[in-house]
C-alpha cells in the first residue's frame, strides 16, 4: 500500500480519528489506526469497541491496500511535520512515511485482529449541523457522570417526523432540546454522553451544511461531511422526563442572560465545600448570595423584571451556570415555585429548557 | 475611630462575666407541666431499682435528696416524694427560649448544658447598663417568659462568676467585684475549685489544705511534688482567682449518644437489635435536630458483670440517619465474638460530627429512608414522641 497526501489534511484527519482510540491498551489492535487506500481516497478507522470513527480523506493512491498503524504515534508524527508532502508506504509488517528530509519507520500492529465495523443503518434523521452541535453542547452538560447509574450518563435522542429531542439528566437537573429534523419514522436511543460530545465536536465550527444520524437496535452512526462516528447505545430505561417537566409557574424573572450569569459565576466563588447560592427574587430583581464559615462570602443584587411572590430559593452554582450557558439569546427566563421545586431555566425561544433542582438550606438550628 | 475605641475601652467593665443557671431545671419545668407538683418534694428521673435522681426540686432538697443520688435511697430518705420520669422534649424546648432569652442580651453566650450557659457582657453593657443590671434584666425575663427562676454570678472571670451563681441559689444573684476576689474565694472548701475531685481533695486535706485560701498560701513546690507541674500550677492560678478561659459563643457537640440501662438484662438478639433499632433513631433524631451528621458509629454494650464491650465504625459518607446507623451498628453486633450473651446496658454514640449543611434535592428520587426518617420528625414534632415510629418498634415489650 502507498499514498501520497497533504501534510494538513493527514494531520487534521489523524486528530479527528484519534479520539475514538482506546486509552486502555488491552487489545493491541484497538491502539490503532486502520488505513485502508483504494481508488482516490484513504479511509482511517479506529474504535474502542464503545465509539468507532471512520472518515475519508482524498489521496493520491500509487498503491491500493490496508495496514494497521499505531494511532497516537502516526498522529504526533505528522503533526510534527513541516506543511509539505507526506508519503505513505506500508510492506508487511513495516510502514515508512516520509516528509522533506525526514524519514520514519513504524511497525505495523495486526490488522486482521481489528474489529469489522458495521456500516450504518436504521432509521435515518436529517439535521442542520450546527444546530445539532449547539444542542448537543447544550444538553451534553447535564448527563450525569457517575458510571454507578449507567442510564444517566447517556443522553436521550427522541426522533418522530417532527424533529429530534435530546434530553439528559443527572438527576438534580434536566436539560431538553428540540430540533426540527427530517426523519423516515420514529426512534428512540440512549447515547453515551462521550460519543455524542464527540459528534457535536465533529459537527461544529465552520458551516458543515446538513448532518445525518443513523438509529439502528443497538447503535446510533452520526455522519458530517467526511466523518462517521458510531456509538453502541446504552441498555435500559430513561427517566419519564416529560413527567419531570412543570406546567409554567407563576413566578418569573427575566433578566440579562450574560449579567446574571456574571453574578452567579462571581457570587458563585464564595458557595465552597458544596454550599450553595441562596437567590432572593423581588420586585427589584433577584439578589445573589453565598457564604462559607471558612471563607467568607458574597451579595450581589441584579436588577431584572420579576413579576410574582417575592421567594427564596438556593442552587448549585455549577448548575446555574450550565444552564444559563446553556441558553441561547441576550435574555434569560428563570421561573420559580419555591425553595424545593425545580427552577426552570428558557433562553430565546422555547426550543431548550433548562431544569434545576434546589438545595434544600440547613433548618434553622433550635 | 481612635477616640470611639478609647471611650469603649474605658467603659469595660471589671466584671463582665455571667454565669446564669436555671433552678433545679427538669423538676421545674414538671411543675409547670403539672402544677398540682407545686411545694412537693418531685424527683425526676426513675424510680426503678437501678435509677437515679437527675433533678430534685427544692422541697426534696431540703429532704437531703440530690442529683446523681441512686433514686432507691432517694425514695428510704423521702418515702413521699412524686418520681416523674424524663421528659427531654420539654427540657430542650425550654432550653431553647431560655438561650434566647440569653442571646437577647448578647451574642456571647457560651452553653453548658441545657439549662445554664457563660455571658461575656463587655459589649452588652453599652447598651444595657453595667453587669448586675444585665443580671437582673435576665432574671426577671426568665422569670416573666418562662415562669423559672434562674441564679446569676457575676465576676471577672468564669470561675468567680460560676462559684458565686452556686452561693447565689437559689433564686438569687451574687456580683463579685474584682477588688473582693480574694475575700469571696479563699473561704470555700477546696473542692470548690474545678480540678478538685474526691481523689485531689483528700491528697490536701492530708496536707491540712480544706479552703481555696489555704491552698492559695501553700508553696508552689509543695503541691507540685504531691500533684504534679501542671496540675498544681493550674490549682495555684485559679486559687489566686485567676481564669483566662474566655467565653467561647458556640462549642460544636463533639458526639451525640444514647444508652439505655434495662430493668433486666437481655439475652434475645431479636430484642437486642430492636433496642439497638430504637437507640438509633434517638440519636439520629438529635443529629437532624442539631443540624449534625456523623462519620463514626459505636456501639456500647455492658455484660451484667460490668465489663463494657464498644465496637466502632468509621464511614466515608456522614449521616444523620438512623436506617443508616443501624445498618452498621446491626453489623458491629453481629461481628461479636462468642454466643448468646446477656446485656444489662446498650449504647449508640455518633461521633466524628460535621455539619449537615444544604441538601441537593434530587428530581428522580431514589433513596427515601431520609425522607421517611424527616417525616417522622415532623410527626412527632406536632403530635409528640412516639406519635409515629418504625413498624418493628411498636410492640417493644414492656414499653
Amino acid at each position: 500500500m502507498k499514498f501520497k497526501c497533504d501534510r494538513d489534511a493527514l494531520s487534521d484527519a489523524l486528530q479527528t480519528v484519534q479520539r475514538a482510540v482506546s486509552s486502555r491498551p488491552g487489545i493491541p489492535a484497538l491502539t490503532g489506526v486502520l488505513m485502508n487506500a483504494s481508488g482516490e481516497e484513504l479511509v482511517l478507522a479506529t474504535t474502542d469497541l464503545e465509539v468507532s470513527a471512520r472518515l475519508r480523506l482524498p489521496v493520491q493512491v500509487q498503491e491500493e491496500g490496508v495496514t494497521l498503524i499505531p494511532a497516537r504515534l502516526l498522529a504526533d508524527m505528522v503533526k510534527s511535520f513541516d506543511q509539505a508532502p507526506v508519503e505513505f508506504e506500508a510492506q508487511s509488517n513495516q510502514a515508512r512515511i516520509v516528509c522533506n528530509n525526514y524519514e520514519g519507520t513504524v511497525r505495523c500492529l495486526p490488522a486482521e485482529d481489528f474489529p469489522a465495523l458495521q456500516d450504518p443503518g436504521g432509521t435515518r434523521v436529517t439535521v442542520d449541523a450546527t444546530a445539532l452541535a449547539e444542542g448537543i453542547a447544550q444538553v451534553a452538560r447535564a448527563a450525569s457522570r457517575d458510571e454507578a447509574r449507567p442510564i444517566l450518563t447517556g443522553v436521550l435522542l427522541e426522533i418522530n417526523r417532527e424533529g429530534l429531542t435530546m434530553v439528559a439528566t443527572d438527576s438534580y437537573r434536566l436539560a431538553v432540546r428540540e430540533l426540527t429534523a427530517s426523519a423516515e419514522g420514529e426512534a428512540k436511543a440512549l447515547v453515551p454522553e462521550r460519543a455524542l460530545g464527540e459528534a457535536g465536536r465533529a459537527a461544529g465550527g465552520d458551516d458543515k451544511g446538513q448532518a445525518e444520524l443513523f438509529v439502528d437496535q443497538g447503535q446510533v452512526a452520526f455522519r458530517s461531511g467526511a466523518l462517521t462516528l458510531t456509538s453502541r447505545l446504552i441498555e435500559g430505561e430513561f427517566p419519564n422526563y416529560r413527567q419531570l417537566l412543570p406546567e409554567h409557574y407563576e413566578n418569573k424573572l427575566t433578566a440579562s442572560r450574560q449579567q446574571l450569569l456574571d453574578a452567579v459565576r462571581r457570587v458563585g466563588l464564595m458557595a465552597r465545600e458544596s454550599s450553595p447560592v441562596k437567590m432572593e427574587f423581588n420586585a427589584l430583581g433577584v439578589r445573589l448570595s453565598s457564604s462559607s464559615p471558612d471563607f467568607g462570602g458574597a451579595i450581589e443584587s441584579v436588577e431584572a423584571q420579576y413579576e410574582g411572590e417575592e421567594m427564596t430559593a438556593a442552587f448549585n452554582p455549577g448548575y446555574l451556570v450550565d444552564g444559563l450557558t446553556a441558553a441561547v439569546g441576550e435574555r434569560v427566563e428563570i421561573e420559580v415555585r419555591d425553595g424545593l421545586k425545580p427552577a426552570v431555566i428558557r433562553g430565546k425561544g422555547e426550543s431548550y429548557v433548562y431544569l434545576v433542582m434546589p438545595v434544600r438550606l440547613p433548618a434553622p438550628v433550635g | 475611630m481612635v477616640s470611639k475605641l478609647r471611650a469603649t475601652t474605658a467603659q469595660r467593665p471589671a466584671e463582665p462575666i455571667l454565669h446564669v443557671d436555671l433552678d433545679a431545671f427538669y423538676a421545674s419545668v414538671e411543675v409547670l407541666k403539672d402544677p398540682s407538683l407545686a411545694g412537693k418534694p418531685v424527683v425526676v428521673g426513675s424510680s426503678g431499682g437501678r435509677g437515679v435522681v437527675m433533678s430534685a426540686s427544692y422541697e426534696a432538697r431540703a429532704r437531703g435528696l440530690h442529683s446523681a443520688m441512686p433514686s432507691v435511697r432517694a425514695r428510704r430518705l423521702c418515702p413521699d416524694a412524686v418520681f416523674v420520669p424524663p421528659d427531654f422534649d420539654s427540657y430542650r424546648a425550654y432550653s431553647n427560649r431560655f438561650r434566647e432569652i440569653l442571646l437577647s442580651v448578647t451574642p456571647v453566650v457560651e452553653p453548658l448544658a441545657l439549662d445554664e450557659a457563660f455571658l461575656d457582657v463587655t459589649g452588652a453593657v453599652l447598651l444595657f447598663g453595667e453587669p448586675a443590671r444585665i443580671a437582673q434584666r435576665v432574671r426577671s425575663l426568665v422569670r416573666s417568659e418562662l415562669s423559672l427562676t434562674a441564679s446569676v454570678g457575676g465576676g471577672p472571670n468564669k470561675l468567680i462568676a460560676k462559684l458565686a451563681s452556686v452561693e447565689a441559689k437559689p433564686d438569687g444573684m451574687l456580683m463579685v467585684p474584682a477588688e473582693g476576689v480574694l475575700q469571696f474565694l479563699h473561704p470555700l472548701p477546696a473542692e470548690a475549685l474545678w480540678g478538685i475531685g474526691e481523689k485531689t481533695a483528700a491528697t490536701l486535706a492530708r496536707l491540712g489544705i480544706r479552703t481555696v485560701g489555704e491552698l492559695a498560701r501553700t508553696p508552689a513546690g509543695i503541691l507540685e511534688r504531691v500533684l504534679g507541674e501542671a496540675h498544681a500550677g493550674g490549682l495555684l492560678a485559679l486559687a489566686a482567682g485567676d481564669d483566662l478561659r474566655p467565653v467561647v459563643p458556640f462549642e460544636p457537640p463533639k458526639s451525640v449518644s444514647h444508652e439505655e440501662t434495662y430493668p433486666r438484662d437481655l439475652d434475645d438478639p431479636d430484642e437486642i437489635l430492636r433496642e439497638i433499632l430504637s437507640l438509633c433513631h434517638r440519636v439520629a433524631e438529635r443529629l437532624r435536630a442539631d443540624g449534625f451528621r456523623a462519620r463514626t458509629v459505636t456501639l456500647k454494650l455492658r455484660l451484667p458483670s460490668f465489663s463494657t464491650l464498644t465496637r466502632s465504625r468509621t464511614v466515608a459518607t456522614p449521616t444523620d440517619l438512623a436506617a443508616d446507623l443501624f445498618r452498621i451498628t446491626r453489623e458491629l453486633f453481629a461481628a461479636l465474638p462468642g454466643g448468646r450473651r446477656r446485656f444489662r446496658l446498650l449504647g449508640v454514640a455518633a461521633t466524628g460530627l460535621v455539619p449537615a449543611g444544604s441538601e441537593q434535592v434530587a428530581l428522580v428520587k431514589e433513596g427515601t429512608w431520609g425522607e421517611a426518617e424527616r417525616a417522622l420528625d415532623r410527626v412527632q414534632r406536632r403530635f409528640g414522641r412516639g406519635a409515629a415510629v418504625p413498624a418493628s418498634l411498636l410492640r417493644r415489650p414492656g414499653r
